[in-house]
């Protein structure tokens, strides 16, 4: 095999964070025209090796070799010229402008030496949709478009910047099992044209159905290369990892009680006033876990602030708590009743990243389970409770006085999670539990989940992770445009016929 | 007693000092559409325009030459517009404080200067200091109104109008105004774009500084040919507040800039009569608030909330 | 969001600080702002032909040279703590309140009109001018909290033109309707409200000095801010509201509630500072009397990092060089408002990010190191 087959080399290539090693002499081969997945767990240090290779970070040594040469970039433009494209995970667009624009920002063709020329750039981008069989709406505003839509138009901005090597950040953490398809889809279409794609990802399953070549990563050193024909799950997990994994939760039978939570003909809009929630029911009941699965932007997000009290749903919407209406109750009251809630943006509505670690501990808990005065903060009591998170969740940290930004995400995500579960609450609303989360701290959580529930707490998951949701859940629903559909009970559906529900298959029969 | 106040308030007289008293915030605001869209917090219009007053002046004084007295104060914009910078891009300094101390210390600086080369306190007043003379335009002549309106202004007027139109081009029809909408929106997309995030940053800001500095050029060069210890009073700020208002977009804020000085030309007409003029010149500061508040009723819910 | 430009570049590593750390960077922080403050001043000063150690001893001799002067560095410190109060109190929070000056104006309009017209018990009259004074001074606030939470309106334009029309609101009252009216040349009659009755004046605190009861209760302010951030589920609550507001939400912290306090106590702080000044030093209401007061308080919030304790320093620090300013402009040929600049230049140089140089200084330092060992290897291994 000479070595003009290899379109991109990355050589002992290495990167520090003051003392942190991130890249520890990486070094990759990217074959022409092929799938080249990267995997590893958070921290393993992919991402650092993405950002080096689009010139976001510069390596401290090593050498990048594309197409048989040896190159320096001078920047990120630099890169993107030379044909490497980046989807990041975290999408790169500007909301308030037109997915035209968003396309053609940087890369503009002009005319008259100053002038944008909207022509000639529309132009080269309908060739890309009609080559690789795209069809997004160019004059829409990207804030109005689904999440599947913006992952098309990331793909078509790389291409119409002339990518040769297009690199995927987790693309299909988004995506429903059809989306995912597509997606692979036009993967292959790229491949087969001669386009090479590096894939990071933490999905096993996805790495073997499409990646032909796969480099494994830990701790940030290159822990194996090989390709999708040697290996299998387990053997790919234990790489990951360094020991044996199955992901399965260890679910308990239990009887459920009575409901605990009821919502009758759930309406939400949202501040534009377009409808985002149409008239949902269900029911939770006595240490029951309801799973809702969709695809991001089906209006979970509108049903979880209507449920904890962060948004005012419309007339007519009603939400009973052990039988008790809080349609219009306030977040506060809703605790002080035994609501917790586990938001998805754990450094948003989740925790403080500005504060203590402490700080970050006992909010909600300072309300609902209170200190003794109104007035005073009980800094024993602060104490004990910030103590206890961090023994019953394996918080890693040195201090309670530290600050939350200094914890990794794992970390940050066991102590949000620790915060509500150890607060005697009665339901758990909880969002996205273990997103971007390595597998060890993923385990753990569905554990606790799982045995809070044996306990008598009801549970009420809301996940992007079909996967999680059916593991978890006794019953699912799927929220599919604001309305939500029978998923039926544990096990019932396979995960084909949930996903068909997330695009809209049982809308369709109506 | 209304009657007076109507009769006095819809004339060309009023029209044309709006005409006139649009083209000092025209200036700042179409120089700083840019730097704001670009997401950057920048209240030192203020200290831009105080200083491009004085600075004018002197040129002018110096030379007898208004435009040499322009460069002069576009030149001083630069230089604060770049202080701002280093602390805003390079210190990565709080930009609302570097505002601030920009904004305050301005009156002492140029309150000092005056002392030092002219030896007055108060204002600057002195016949070499000379001012860009009105244009008269023959053609206007034969149209009744437009004539009252628009003839006899300086030539900073003329260009002032024509500014929006260059503006909005470039805003919405070049790769410049396309990538300063980008880094205001997403500042991390725009640099794997590839676009030099730091460089744009600056050439906005600098054209704020530029062109602020104008601002503050026709305060003290059309006509008036004086300097008067902190003589902007809030000018600066009208700037600032028809770009917020009019969300960076030049033909927006050309309305609201043409709103705020109907209601200076307000302070002016109605001077005449027995109004007092210290309620008179709060209109344009109130129509600020009354603009603004017209503006957020369309977000009212009935409901307190905050969001981020 | 917008401001925080640039928060991509410096990426921000698990960046925990060791008390090290923290002592270099505060030290790198104050010592090369202080050595800028000293060069720029003497550089001014020389610029204006006098020697900058005649000045520096004329400011100190101002500030601290006799009980007079001492009193008069206390009298100046009362209003910087008083309206620093009231912006840390805002801006701890994320209110943005610029409108500090007007709330002064106001309070300090309450006070004079009350002083001068109404005639009550001495102790009495005083706290009831403070009492009102700070009321006025919510009324101020009202309209952009309001704004805010009803219509989403940015507090920092509405508070902005507020001073404005404070202004000319108490101008005209004081001029056309106290006054009567212009005088027939056409001039203003008056441009003060009438001297407050002997009742209503702030009995000092060292005789002889200017140094009034405004000191101590300045003092009690800056104290009491401290302990509610300290030490109260609500300054708890507060810090959240300002750092992360949706997770305060989330919490379950009463957002909307907690920004009117902090809005309304911004106000009163800076409406009663106005309502002390006028009764404690002016004795009536002058037109303009705040005219930088606003600016000044939010200058030494920020110099002192928003940080209650800080701030009675920086405003003793603050209130020395205005009081010493006087004394040097009266001594050597030397305009005072080059004390006033100087203040200003301060405020530009501690606002520098001093952390982050030092954090990338440190980085490039473990990276040069990590680079010769690599070398090192390299060499051992050929």
């Amino acid at each position: 095999m000479g070595m003009d087959d290899y379109v991109l080399q990355m050589r002992n290539i290495r990167k520090t964070f003051g003392s942190l090693v991130a890249n520890d002499d990486v070094n990759l081969n990217v074959k022409r025209g092929s799938v080249h997945a990267i995997i590893g767990e958070n921290g393993a240090g992919k991402s650092t090796l993405m950002n080096i290779l689009t010139d976001i970070h510069k390596a401290d040594s090593g050498d990048i070799i594309l197409n048989g040469e040896k190159v320096v970039f001078k920047n990120s433009l630099d890169a993107a010229r030379k044909g490497i494209g980046m989807i990041y995970q975290e999408f790169m667009l500007y909301p308030e402008l037109s997915v035209f624009d968003n396309i053609i920002l940087g890369f503009e063709e002009k005319k008259l030496g100053v002038l944008i020329d909207k022509a000639a750039s529309r132009k080269k981008i309908e060739k890309i949709c009609k080559d690789y069989s795209f069809n997004i709406p160019l004059k829409s505003l990207v804030k109005d478009l689904p999440v599947a839509m913006l992952q098309q138009v990331e793909i078509v901005k790389v291409l119409y910047r002339g990518a040769d090597i297009i690199i995927m950040d987790e693309p299909t953490s988004v995506l429903t099992p059809q989306g995912i398809e597509g997606l692979f889809r036009a993967m292959r279409n790229l491949v087969a044209s001669g386009k090479s794609i590096i894939f990071i990802t933490h999905k096993l399953k996805e790495v073997l159905e499409i990646a032909d070549a796969i480099t494994v990563m830990r701790n940030g050193k290159v822990v194996a290369e090989t390709t999708a024909s040697d290996v299998d799950e387990q053997s790919l997990a234990s790489m990951m990892v360094g020991r044996d994994v199955i992901l399965q939760a260890n679910k308990k039978d239990v009887e459920f009680g009575e409901s605990v939570l009821s919502v009758k003909n759930l309406t939400v809009k949202d501040k534009d006033g377009i409808t985002r929630v149409k008239g949902v029911d269900f029911e939770v009941r006595r240490g029951e876990i309801v799973g809702i699965a969709g695809v991001a932007g089906s209006g979970q997000q509108w049903i979880v602030e209507a449920l904890f009290g962060l948004r005012k749903p419309e007339m007519g919407s009603a939400i009973y708590f052990e039988g008790s209406d809080i349609t219009t109750a306030t977040p506060r009251a809703r605790r002080c009743m035994g609501i917790g809630y586990i938001p998805q943006d754990r450094l948003g509505a989740g925790a403080n990243a500005k504060s203590s670690i402490w700080e970050s501990a006992i909010m909600g808990y300072h309300i609902a389970h209170g200190f003794k005065g109104k007035v005073l903060l009980n800094f024993k009591q602060i104490e004990a409770f910030t103590n206890s998170i961090v023994k019953n969740f394996a918080v890693k940290r040195q201090k309670n006085t530290d600050k939350v930004r200094s914890l990794s995400g794992g970390n940050i995500q066991k102590l949000v999670v620790g915060r509500e579960f150890l607060q005697d609450n009665k339901l758990l609303i909880i969002e996205d539990p273990t997103r971007g989360i390595d597998i060890g701290a993923i385990e753990f959580i569905w554990q606790k989940i799982v045995d809070l529930a044996a306990s008598g707490v009801s549970v009420l998951l809301i996940s992007h992770e079909l996967n999680e949701v059916m593991q978890l859940s006794d019953t699912i629903k799927v929220v599919y445009s604001g309305e939500l559909y029978d998923g039926g009970s544990h096990g019932e559906l396979n995960e084909e016929e949930l996903g068909l529900i997330m695009l809209g298959g049982k809308a369709d029969e109506k | 007693m209304l009657k007076d106040i109507l009769a006095l308030v819809f004339t060309t007289t009023t029209f044309a000092a709006t005409f006139r008293l649009a083209c000092p915030i025209l200036y700042g605001a179409m120089g700083g559409c840019f730097n704001n869209t670009s997401g950057c917090v920048n209240i030192a219009y203020e200290a831009v325009m105080l200083y491009s007053c004085f600075f004018s002046v002197v040129g002018s004084y110096l030379t007898g030459n208004p435009w040499i007295g322009m460069l002069f104060g576009i030149l001083i914009g630069l230089v604060i517009a770049s202080i701002f910078g280093l602390m805003a891009f390079v210190f990565n300094a709080n930009t609302m404080i570097t505002g601030i101390a920009l904004n305050s210390s301005a009156w002492a600086v140029t309150t000092l200067m005056m002392v030092i080369i002219f030896g007055v306190r108060g204002s600057v007043y002195d016949e070499r200091i000379v001012s860009f003379k009105p244009i008269h335009f023959k053609f206007l002549e034969k149209i009744p109104i437009l004539n009252d309106v628009l003839n006899d202004n300086v030539i900073l007027v003329y260009i002032a109008f024509s500014l929006v139109a260059v503006a909005y081009v470039v805003m919405y029809h070049t790769p410049f105004g396309l990538r300063i909408r980008g880094v205001g929106q997403n500042a991390q997309a725009a640099y794997t774009a590839g676009v030099d995030v730091t460089k744009y940053r600056w050439i906005s800001l600098l054209l704020m500084g530029a062109f602020t500095a104008i601002s503050g050029t026709s305060l003290t060069l059309s006509g008036i040919s004086m300097f008067s210890e902190n003589m902007t009073a809030g000018k600066g700020f009208l700037c600032m507040c028809s770009i917020t208002i009019g969300k960076g977009n030049p033909l927006k804020i050309l309305f609201v800039a043409l709103l705020f000085a109907f209601s200076q030309a307000l302070v002016l007409v109605l001077g005449t009569l027995s109004i007092p003029t210290q309620i008179i010149s709060m209109i344009p500061y109130v129509a600020v608030i009354l603009v603004l508040f017209g503006n957020g009723l369309k977000s009212f819910k009935g409901t307190a909330d905050i969001e981020g | 969001m917008k401001n925080k430009i640039f928060s991509f570049k410096v990426k921000k590593m698990s960046r925990s600080l060791s008390q090290n750390d923290r002592f270099m960077i505060n030290l790198f922080k104050y010592g090369t702002s202080i050595l800028l403050f000293l060069l720029s001043g003497s550089l001014l000063i020389l610029m204006q032909g006098q020697n900058p150690l005649v000045a520096a001893q004329a400011i100190f001799k101002g500030a601290f040279g006799s009980k007079m002067a001492f009193g008069n560095t206390l009298r100046w410190t009362a209003p910087c703590i008083m309206t620093g109060a009231a912006a840390i109190v805002a801006f701890k929070a994320g209110v943005n309140n610029l409108g500090i000056a007007g709330q002064v104006t106001i309070g300090g309009f309450a006070a004079g009109i009350i002083g001068a017209f109404l005639n009550l018990p001495p102790v009495l009259h005083v706290l009831l001018i403070i009492l009102v004074a700070g009321l006025f001074g919510i009324v101020w606030s009202i309209v952009p909290a309001v704004l805010r939470l009803f219509f989403n309106i940015n507090e920092f334009i509405t508070t902005l033109m507020l001073n404005y029309i404070a202004d000319f609101l108490t101008q005209y009252l004081v001029q056309q309707i106290l006054a009567g009216g212009l005088d027939s040349w056409g001039y203003v009659n008056m441009n003060a409200t009438p001297t407050i009755n002997e009742s209503a004046v702030l009995p000092t605190l060292i005789p002889g000095t200017s140094a009034t009861l405004a000191v101590p209760i300045a003092f009690f302010i800056a104290f009491a801010i401290a302990y509610l951030y300290k030490y109260t589920i609500q300054g708890y609550e507060l810090k959240q509201v300002d750092e992360n507001l949706k997770f305060a939400k989330a919490g379950g912290v009463r957002v909307v509630q907690r920004f009117i306090v902090i809005f309304l106590l911004s106000g009163l702080i800076a409406g009663m500072c106005g309502g002390i000044e006028v009764i404690g030093t002016y004795k009536k209401f002058n037109c303009n009397f705040a005219a930088n007061m606003g600016w000044d308080g939010i200058s030494i919030a920020r110099i002192a990092e928003l940080n209650p304790v800080g701030l009675v320093f920086v405003s003793f620090i603050w209130a020395a060089l205005k009081a010493g300013a006087m004394q040097m402009e009266r001594v050597i040929e030397v305009n005072r408002l080059t004390v006033q600049i100087v203040q200003y230049l301060f405020v530009l140089f501690v606002s520098i990010d001093y952390e982050g140089i030092y954090m990338r200084a440190k980085d490039r330092r473990m990276k040069k190191q990590y680079q010769k060992e690599h070398q090192k290897e390299a060499e051992e291994r050929a």
